[in-house]
C-alpha cells in the first residue's frame, strides 16, 4: 500500500512521541525522507509540545485554601470516642457497684448477669487505665 | 526535606502538619494545572482546594505504590473536569481569558517562542475540555499516558486520539495566528 501523507498522519504522530515499533517506524522514516511537508508538520509538533511542556507555573493565591477544612477533624472523632467512653465506664461501674449490695446472693437467678458485670467492671478499668495513659 | 511517602504516613498518623507541608509543596503546581484547563483563576482556586480537600478525605485510599504527585495532579483533573458550567459561563471565561492577554507584546517578549507561548495559553482555551486535560497531563506535567488514561477514566487509545487531534488543533491555530 502506497503511504500518503493523510494515511500516515496518526502513525506520524505517534512516531513523534516515540510509540510506534520498529516496522511502522521504518514506514514512517521512509516517508518522511521524500515528503517535506510531513517533516515540516513533525517539526511544528515538536515545537507545540515544546511550548507545552515550557509553559511556566503560575503561583497559588497566598491563601492556602488548600489545606484541610479544620486541622482538629480527625481529632475530634478520638474526642468523641474517648467522651463516650467515660460515661459508659461510669455506668457500668454504677451497675456493677449496685449489684454488689450485701444482700445480693439473695438474687440468685441473677447470678449469671453478676458474673459478667464483674468481668465486664474489669475490662472497663483496664481499658480506662489505658485510655488515660492515652491522654 | 522529608519525601512524600514520608508525609503522607505521618498525615495517615494524624499529623496535620504534614499535609500542610504536602499543600505547600505542590499548591503552585495544582493551580497551574487547575488554571490551565479552567482558564480562570478564581474557579481554579476553587477546583485547587476542592482537590486538596478530597486528597485530604481519601488519602486513606491512596496506593504508595503510585507516586503521590501523579496521585494529585489525577485528582485535580477529575475535580476540574467535574467543575460544571454552563456555555455562556464558559464564553465569559474565553473572553477573560483573552483579556488577560496583552494584545501587543512589549520589545522582551517580542521572540517567537514566547509569543507562541503566550498565544498557546490562550488557544489551549479552544481545545475540548477533556482533550485540553489529557494535553496537559501529557505534556505539561509530563505524566505517562496510561496514569492520563487513569486520570481521565478512558482507554489509553483514546487518550492517544485526544493528543493527537489536541496538538493538530494547536498546530493550526498556531499557525493561523502567529503564521
Amino acid at each position: 500500500m502506497r503511504t500518503t501523507c493523510k494515511t500516515l498522519e496518526p502513525l506520524l504522530h505517534d512516531y513523534a512521541e516515540g510509540w510506534l515499533e520498529e516496522a511502522g517506524r521504518a514506514r514512517v522514516q521512509r516517508h518522511l525522507l521524500r515528503c517535506a511537508t510531513c517533516q515540516e508538520k513533525l517539526k511544528a509538533w515538536s515545537a507545540v509540545g515544546r511550548a507545552l511542556r515550557e509553559l511556566p507555573r503560575l503561583p497559588a493565591p497566598a491563601c492556602p485554601h488548600g489545606a484541610p477544612p479544620n486541622e482538629s477533624e480527625p481529632r475530634l472523632a478520638l474526642r468523641l470516642a474517648l467522651a463516650m467512653c467515660l460515661p459508659v465506664a461510669l455506668l457500668i461501674t454504677a451497675y456493677g457497684n449496685h449489684w454488689q449490695l450485701p444482700n445480693w446472693e439473695q438474687f440468685t437467678p441473677y447470678e449469671p448477669l453478676l458474673q459478667l458485670t464483674e468481668r465486664a467492671q474489669g475490662w472497663v478499668l483496664t481499658i480506662w487505665s489505658w485510655l488515660r495513659g492515652v491522654l | 526535606m522529608q519525601d512524600d511517602a514520608a508525609l503522607v504516613e505521618r498525615c495517615l498518623r494524624g499529623d496535620t502538619g504534614a499535609f500542610d507541608a504536602l499543600v505547600e509543596r505542590y499548591r503552585d503546581r495544582v493551580f497551574s494545572l487547575a488554571f490551565r484547563i479552567l482558564g480562570e483563576a478564581s474557579t481554579a482556586e476553587d477546583a485547587m482546594q476542592e482537590a486538596f480537600l478530597r486528597a485530604y478525605t481519601r488519602l486513606p485510599l491512596y496506593d504508595p505504590a503510585q507516586s503521590f504527585a501523579t496521585w494529585l495532579l489525577c485528582l485535580t483533573t477529575r475535580v476540574c473536569l467535574n467543575t460544571r458550567r454552563d456555555r455562556a459561563t464558559e464564553m465569559r471565561y474565553l473572553e477573560q481569558a483573552a483579556k488577560a492577554i496583552p494584545p501587543a507584546p512589549t520589545p522582551e517578549e517580542r521572540l517567537y517562542e514566547r509569543e507562541q507561548r503566550r498565544t498557546l495559553q490562550r488557544l489551549l482555551l479552544r481545545l475540548p475540555t477533556s482533550q485540553r486535560a489529557a494535553i496537559l497531563l501529557y505534556y505539561y506535567e509530563e505524566l505517562p499516558v496510561a496514569e492520563v488514561a487513569r486520570a481521565l477514566g478512558v482507554p489509553e487509545g483514546t487518550v492517544k486520539t485526544w493528543l493527537y487531534r489536541g496538538r493538530e488543533h494547536l498546530r493550526r491555530w498556531l499557525e493561523e495566528e502567529l503564521g
